[in-house]
């Protein structure tokens, strides 16, 4: 009777993986001024929120690698989540060999078996990275409520601005109501 | 009494018979699968069967297009001016008529064995308004039997605007075939909006309830790629035909889609996605999702310039007549419109599953 020799290989996979996610709306703002003006409105508001200014781009970068991006001249927002997921994955992967085989199939065996341990250490990079990636997206997930609401603040307080403006146009105002709660807003003017 | 005289035909030409009657007339697919299914070769056609098929489609091309939306009688645009009535009434003359195109898919579908493995394709192009008619009226004869992706991979069918109006589940699910596109079916919509019109026009009831099942249909799909697919190819016909409309001033064809609004409940819009798919992936979709309502923007818009045209401004019947055609959906149907459109825009634009 043969005995059998034991193959073992081990290996593993160390890499940085860079994961990303985003989405991109508009701003849906009135054309109450020329579109000069509404963007200076819109970049003073940003600027007032805390959004730094890059040519026309306002940029917010928050905690956890989200980002916000508003183009103040067409009014495009982009919010993206980066993050770079360190990958360490070891395995390791055995097989026997005939003692009587000869060396040529011990080689083919070691070969086999590292093939075989690559390929699932790659599915497990992968599977890692995935989670990575979906847990980029949820702390993306996680901000977009508040930032809508924050983003809903800001075409109002563009538009109520704008409607000043306007009404400055018009004649001499007398009085302005402006109601926080429900954001209305009265202009008396006197034409 | 008189009795009517029999007609003798080949076989091939019995079955090709058999095929466009129950094509124009809307059979069952059962009738006629099983010679849809074998393979036969047809070297010629005799007079007589020629004869016969021009009667049929004649006659059943005028009776699928009146049961479809012909039948009603409402406010029409003619060339002489607005007119009620059903769609024969409005027009004296019929502008139906087919091409090579017809007989060479009918032949198609009697000679080549479908759902085989062996089966050669249909290559054939649209030229006249019958054409698109028969492609229509084919893809309604196999819609949801087992041979549906058979027909809908077929490059002749998928040159046919109509086919993609129609019937764009059926054709974005054989998307993989790698086959025209909607955009390749360009040059047809605008075909079929001016020579065509009249089978628009007829078949609106049918694309209306088509169009209201394709969004409740969609609404039941939470795989992002699968939504995506859709909501692009419904995006790419409807924007073809309204790009059609507006070159002709022909908006009125565009109505089955106010009309299949009017049968879907505010939120039809929204759609719940797979959660494991990526944000951007989710957004995507769910933006083209929103194309039926982001097309009806596009009349709105349209709807408010014909409420600005006066009564002594050039046009003012035919304004008329298209502001009563779209009064149930109204100012207020195109804003919910609107509203659908954005929400799926939104940043935080739904649910996911």
């Amino acid at each position: 009777m043969s005995r059998a020799y034991r193959i073992a290989v081990s290996g593993s996979v160390e890499r940085i993986v860079h994961v990303d996610d985003g989405v991109c709306t508009s701003l849906e703002l009135l054309p109450i001024l020329p579109k000069e003006r509404m963007s200076e409105h819109l970049g003073a508001e940003l600027a007032r929120r805390g959004f730094v200014r890059d040519g026309n781009i306002a940029r917010r970068v928050m905690d956890d690698g989200v980002t916000v991006e508003l183009d103040v001249e067409t009014g495009t927002v982009t919010v993206r989540v980066d993050a770079d997921v360190a990958i360490d994955v070891k395995g390791e992967r055995a097989a026997s060999v005939r003692r009587d085989g000869g060396a040529e199939e011990r080689d083919t065996a070691t070969k086999r078996v590292a093939a075989e341990l690559a390929a699932s250490l790659e599915v497990e990079a992968q599977r890692r990275t995935e989670r990575g990636r979906r847990e980029a997206t949820a702390r993306l997930e996680a901000k977009l409520k508040d930032l809508k609401l924050e983003l809903d603040g800001v075409v109002n307080r563009v538009t109520a601005e704008a409607l000043k403006e306007k009404a400055r146009q018009m004649g001499e105002i007398q009085e302005i109501v402006e109601d926080a709660e429900s954001g209305a807003l009265t202009i008396k003017v006197k034409l | 009494m008189s009795v009517g005289t029999t007609t003798r035909v080949t076989p091939n030409g019995r079955d090709l018979l058999l095929v466009a009657r129950a094509v124009v007339l809307g059979s069952p697919c059962e009738a006629i699968e099983g010679v849809l299914r074998g393979a036969s070769a047809m070297t010629g056609v005799s007079p007589e069967t020629m004869r016969l098929l021009e009667e049929t489609l004649a006659h059943g091309g005028v009776r699928a297009i009146a049961r479809r939306g012909g039948w009603r009688r409402q406010p029409r645009l003619t060339p002489e001016g607005a007119r009620t009535g059903r769609l024969w009434e409005a027009r004296t003359t019929s502008p139906l008529a087919f091409s090579s195109y017809t007989f060479e898919l009918l032949r198609w579908l009697v000679t080549e064995p479908l759902g085989g493995r062996h089966v050669g394709p249909f290559r054939g192009t649209p030229r006249l308004p019958g054409d698109e008619l028969i492609a229509y009226l084919t893809c309604a004869l196999v819609e949801r039997q087992p041979l549906e992706r058979c027909i809908a991979e077929q490059p002749g069918v998928r040159r046919a605007a109509l086919a993609w109006l129609a019937f764009p589940r059926m054709l974005a699910e054989a998307a993989d075939a790698n086959e025209p596109s909607a955009e390749d079916a360009g040059p047809r919509f605008a075909a079929l909006a001016s020579e065509g019109a009249v089978v628009l026009e007829g078949l609106a009831d049918d694309l209306a309830r088509r169009a209201a099942t394709f969004e409740r249909e969609k609404q039941q799909v939470s795989s992002t790629p699968t939504v995506l697919r859709l909501g692009e190819t419904r995006g790419r016909a409807l924007g073809l035909l309204l790009d059609a409309c507006e070159a002709v001033d022909r908006w009125d064809l565009a109505t089955f889609m106010i009309d299949a609004a009017i049968q879907l409940p505010s939120g039809s819009a929204s759609v719940r996605l797979d959660a494991s798919a990526s944000l951007r992936e989710r957004s995507d979709a769910r933006r083209a999702s929103a194309a039926h309502w982001r097309c009806l923007g596009r009349l709105g818009r349209h709807h408010e310039e014909l409420r600005q045209v006066r009564h002594f401004d050039d046009g003012y019947p035919e304004a008329q007549l298209l502001l009563s055609r779209w009064e149930r959906f109204g100012s207020q149907g195109f804003s919910r419109a609107a509203e659908a459109s954005a929400a799926c825009e939104a940043l935080d634009g739904g649910d996911s599953v």
